[in-house]
């Protein structure tokens, strides 16, 4: 009976360590580079079904025994940095205008898939300050329009094939999906996306938060199977929520 | 939120007198004036609208040494294209602000989808003119080096085509300055 009793705690703390790292998001960093999660294709499959399908088999009738890999194989889809900038519509230009060097980088050290960071309002009005005081200098006359983010994500698979995204915030219509090929750059890479955000409507843009988004499907082929994981980063602006697993690049 | 505001003054016109470099390759005096013919040629040539003529070339080299120059000094010399039609105010002003930067338009409460990229190489950063020891003709060859590599990354827009042919402008302007 005690015996019996000991196999059944035993296989309860394995089934316990087997979900942890589809709860683990992120790891914390001890090098310059940061650390990731790593995921088997294993692990993945279970990630997939403890996440309606987050991550999914791409491939119909397989089954999770047959996505066993039999080694390890280093799989990641991360957020790396979170870039904003305040933008404006300036007289005589149809495309709208943003300094590069008045932003806000959010530098991840732990690498999360689904990533948020956030600015204060404080943070946030003092950004868009910086704009008019760089529009002003330079005699232009200008409406402020919104924001560009650029997200820089990490995908890493035996072999990369695509990112689907698109583009979504507070009282913002959904961009349209677009493809990122992800071929032919070898097992490891980092692809940035940018993307132009209008001020939203209905929000006091003073005080109230509101976010931007870019974020959607990673594709990649690991050993047999083409499996797929979503990926996201996100940022919030007059929000006073804290930035965790990362800083704030100078 | 639309705020009309004036164009500020031009800074002050602080030149000096180009310093007389002397060549360390010596070449025959035939092949020299072939050279300095040919490259004069090249500038008036490319300043196809005949703006500025031999002449104020002459002008201008007297006043701004190109491998030498001061901020202010730069900012000046880019007033006078300006002030002569070489530069439009548009031109100039992109290419005082290599900073400066464009997405593509979208509507109000919109979204812009920009074209995403895979970052194979790190880009090079922008250096001053400071960091150049105040070479201009360096300063502006890096910037259209810098404008050339975000173009392959990303397609370029018409604000960065414009930069890039007011760079190519200012570039041989600069090397009219030394015949």
């Amino acid at each position: 009976m005690k015996k019996r009793l000991s196999c059944v705690f035993l296989t309860l703390m394995l089934m316990f360590v087997n979900m942890a790292p589809a709860y683990a998001a992120e790891v914390s960093a001890t090098k310059d580079f940061g650390e990731m999660l790593e995921m088997s294709d294993a692990e993945m499959a279970a990630f997939s079904a403890d996440n309606n399908g987050s991550a999914v088999m791409a491939e119909s009738g397989d089954s999770l025994d047959s996505a066993l890999s039999p080694h390890d194989v280093s799989v990641h889809g991360a957020v790396y940095a979170m870039t904003v900038y305040p933008i404006a519509f300036v007289e005589g230009h149809s495309n709208y205008v943003y300094f590069s060097n008045v932003k806000r980088t959010f530098q991840f050290t732990s690498y999360y898939q689904n990533a948020r960071a956030s600015l204060t309002p404080s943070s946030t009005q003092k950004l868009l300050q910086d704009l008019r005081a760089a529009l002003i200098r330079n005699g232009a006359t200008y409406q402020l329009a919104g924001w560009r983010l650029e997200v820089t994500f990490l995908f890493e698979a035996p072999s990369p094939q695509s990112f689907e995204w698109s583009a979504t915030g507070t009282n913002l219509p959904s961009s349209p999906t677009n493809t990122l090929s992800l071929k032919n750059h070898g097992t490891s890479l980092r692809a940035t996306i940018p993307c132009g955000f209008g001020f939203p409507s209905g929000v006091d843009l003073n005080a109230e938060r509101y976010n931007i988004e870019i974020g959607g499907l990673y594709t990649f082929i690991t050993d047999r199977n083409t499996l797929s994981m979503n990926v996201s980063g996100m940022f919030s602006l007059n929000s006073n929520i804290a930035n965790t697993g990362g800083y704030w690049a100078a | 939120m639309i705020s009309s505001i004036t164009h500020l003054s031009p800074v002050a016109q602080n030149c000096t007198k180009r310093a007389v470099g002397s060549s360390s390759k010596p070449v025959s005096f035939q092949e020299s004036l072939q050279s300095s013919r040919a490259a004069r040629d090249r500038v008036e040539t490319r300043l196809s609208d005949g703006k500025l003529s031999a002449e104020e070339l002459a002008v201008l080299s007297e006043k701004y040494d190109p491998d030498h120059m001061t901020q202010e000094q730069y900012d000046a010399f880019l007033d006078e294209l300006e002030s002569k039609g070489i530069l439009s105010k548009e031109d100039k002003m992109l290419v005082k602000n290599p900073e400066m930067r464009f997405g593509e338009a979208f509507e109000p409460h919109g979204i812009s989808p920009g074209r995403a990229y895979i970052e194979d190489d790190a880009l090079m950063q922008l250096k001053s003119l400071q960091e150049y020891d105040g070479n201009a003709s360096l300063f502006v060859k890096a910037m259209l080096a810098h404008e050339s590599a975000l173009a392959e990354r990303t397609p370029p827009l018409k604000e960065d085509r414009q930069r890039m042919a007011a760079l190519r402008v200012v570039s041989d302007v600069l090397k009219g300055l030394r015949i």
